[in-house]
């Protein structure tokens, strides 16, 4: 008889406790799928957020903002944009250039000041970069020439103001005095980020050139690669790409006397996206440990049927079984209840994912207002993701099975005989 | 016992000398530095580490507690700020509406400057916000000066506690320290040259420096004053600002 075939029919003997073993596996492959399909979900958010709203792919600025970046310094522009920007559609790779006047300050109401983020955007352009119109929850967007600003749900809740009510923002200027003006409210902008939500309106970009005392200057120019539609960037390497397009960008505008300028790649930016990345590691070494509690099951439960069946070990010996084949016996037993519990694990897992995919999960507090994530946050199921989850479940418990099985081999067909 | 009596005596007229004394250096500081009325033309050059840029101003004050600067210079063109005796009011050109600055907003830096919108525009009215204490007499920028210790009566002060030192001769500030309740430094003010106008002097130059910035200080200077002269009707008034 086969060994594949006395290992299956020895699995159906006792169905109640290969059901647990099952069972176990089958949790612990559920929970990291859907683990690693929550972690997806958040990762490529974030990566979304952050490319649509603070980086675009490639952020071009000037080099000193970061170093001075507590200071508030606005007066540390893109000069000569237009140019800059004719040079960038110049470089391979780059899709779209999209200008942003960002201007923090602060909004007087009659007992409180409201800090907010005012975002000079060429609509346009911006919709190169985003679905922007999809985000507008009421009203239009702002029409360039006028003092007319999209506000961002929260923002307009924490100021009480609604479509038709104006509001006045006090700012620091480039020429680094003061400047303050008067918007009116024309539409509100549901912005996925908390924290986007809560301190942004966007105004037409040369109502915040005007106010911010700018000639043909921008905070910073944003670009959209070609192979990358974001999800494109997502699925293949989302950084090596990137990076190369900025290292390309940054010698074109040097070359052209730009040299004030840096180019950066999105994943290089965001401390949140390395965050992700390295939580990435840490959610692998959990996957390991809850596999090897649900192996425990598998060993637990191999261990038993060495123990019950001594005698039957001896009388395979005593036949002629080598110790290679006993161990061979059992490892295709614990085979057989690896891959039956993975995969119903896994197939459970992604059918849970699927489902949380689209209704998403709501996490509230657990988001800090600080990352650059909504609250809500919908499950990617990662096919590569899943496919190592499988075999990584399979070969953990079935290796787990080979541990019991080496002590049955190493049996004597007389003591095992001698057992009751 | 009776000698100690005696020099105790002694002492107590001495002490109530000082602390009047104190009172009056203030009072004929404050005669010099705060006018009935007033119109000066002006410079703030701020210095921090991103350079130097200079913004030019025109005040005009009313005693201690009214002033309205308007901005000259390119950058700033237009804009305003009235100090009534309890408001700061900022008018923008660019701005529909006036903003008041309160509470904390008032000690916020104006133009990026080490001074704050508190400071530029008022409540100069010393010995109504302070109890004053004269601890000594010192030499600053070679003039001889009193040193004179401000404690706050109410919070109702950007500073509780300063250190000023009035020049001996012509009572005018020469420095001053500027301090936290808790005896923290602020802000620093030198005074590098003063004026004469109708015969009262006061600061011309002056060096400020916010100790909470780094690699920062702004200079005050004004080029041209006229003091105790007539004002239009209603130029501290919140319409004044729209002119």
């Amino acid at each position: 008889m086969k060994l594949s075939t006395i290992a299956f029919r020895n699995i159906s003997r006792n169905r109640r406790r290969s059901l647990l073993s099952i069972t176990a596996i089958a949790v612990a492959a559920l929970s990291i799928t859907g683990l690693f399909s929550l972690v997806e979900g958040m990762r490529i958010e974030l990566a979304t957020n952050i490319q649509s709203y603070s980086t675009g792919e490639v952020r071009i600025r000037h080099s000193d903002v970061d170093r001075f970046e507590i200071l508030n310094p606005v007066h540390l522009t893109v000069e000569n944009a237009t140019e800059v920007m004719t040079i960038l559609d110049g470089v391979e790779g780059v899709a779209a250039t999209v200008p942003r006047v960002e201007f923090p300050g602060a909004i007087f109401l009659d007992d409180d000041t409201v800090r907010a983020v005012g975002v000079g955007i060429d609509l346009e352009r911006e919709r190169a970069l985003h679905d922007i119109d999809a985000r507008l929850v009421s009203g239009r967007f702002a029409e360039p020439g006028r003092n007319e600003a999209v506000v961002g749900t929260r923002l307009a809740r924490e100021l009480g103001l609604g479509i038709g009510e104006r509001f006045t923002i006090l700012t620091t200027t480039a020429l680094r005095g003061s400047n303050a003006m008067t918007f009116e409210i024309v539409g509100l902008i549901d912005l996925p980020v908390p924290a986007l939500a809560a301190t942004w309106f966007l105004v037409p970009i040369d109502r915040a050139q005007h106010l911010m005392r700018m000639s043909d200057q921008v905070s910073s120019v944003l670009t959209r690669l070609e192979a990358g539609s974001l999800a494109g960037t997502l699925a293949g390497s989302p950084t090596a790409g990137a990076t190369a397009v900025a290292t390309a960008a940054e010698a074109a505008l040097h070359a052209a006397g730009h040299e004030t300028l840096s180019a950066r790649a999105w994943n290089e930016i965001s401390d949140t996206y390395s965050l992700i990345e390295t939580f990435t590691i840490v959610y692998d070494i959990i996957a390991l440990f809850f596999f090897v509690l649900g192996s425990s099951v598998v060993i637990n439960t191999t261990m038993m049927v060495v123990y019950e069946r001594t005698r039957e070990i001896g009388t395979l010996s005593a036949m002629g079984m080598g110790g290679g084949r006993l161990i061979k016996l059992f490892f295709l037993e614990g085979l057989y209840l690896s891959v039956a519990g993975a995969a119903l694990g896994v197939a459970l897992g992604v059918v849970l994912s699927l489902v949380l995919g689209v209704t998403g999960i709501n996490m509230g507090d657990a988001i800090s207002i600080e990352m650059e994530i909504g609250t809500v946050i919908y499950p990617v199921v990662n096919l590569r993701s899943t496919v190592v989850v499988f075999l990584y479940s399979v070969a953990v418990a079935s290796i787990a099975a080979v541990l019991p099985a080496r002590k049955a081999a190493r049996i004597s067909p007389v003591e095992a005989l001698r057992a009751v | 016992m009776k000698a100690a009596a005696i020099v105790l005596m002694a002492l107590i007229p001495a002490a109530a000398l000082v602390a009047q004394s104190a009172e009056e250096i203030i009072t004929r500081m404050e005669q010099n530095q705060v006018h009935d009325t007033s119109r000066m033309e002006g410079r703030l050059i701020i210095n921090d580490r991103f350079g130097s840029r200079t913004s030019s101003f025109i005040s005009h004050a009313r005693g201690a507690d009214d002033a309205l600067i308007e901005f000259t210079s390119a950058g700033e063109r237009g804009q305003k700020v009235l100090r009534t005796r309890d408001e700061v009011y900022l008018f923008y050109p660019d701005a529909a509406e006036l903003i008041r600055l309160q509470g904390a907003a008032l000690r916020d830096s104006m133009l990026g400057s080490d001074v704050s919108y508190e400071d530029m525009t008022g409540n100069r009215a010393l010995l109504d916000n302070y109890r004053v204490r004269l601890t000594g007499e010192e030499t600053v920028a070679g003039r001889p000066t009193f040193r004179v210790e401000l404690e706050a009566r109410s919070r109702n002060v950007a500073y509780p506690r300063q250190t000023i030192w009035v020049d001996r001769e012509l009572f005018v500030m020469r420095r001053a320290e500027q301090f936290s309740a808790n005896g923290r430094l602020l802000k620093e003010v030198e005074v590098k040259e003063t004026m004469e106008v109708s015969g009262l002097t006061f600061p011309a130059r002056m060096v400020i420096r916010d100790v909470l910035k780094r690699n920062s200080s702004t200079e005050f200077v004004i080029d041209t004053a006229e003091v105790n002269i007539s004002l239009p009707r209603n130029i501290f008034s919140l319409e004044s600002l729209r002119w």
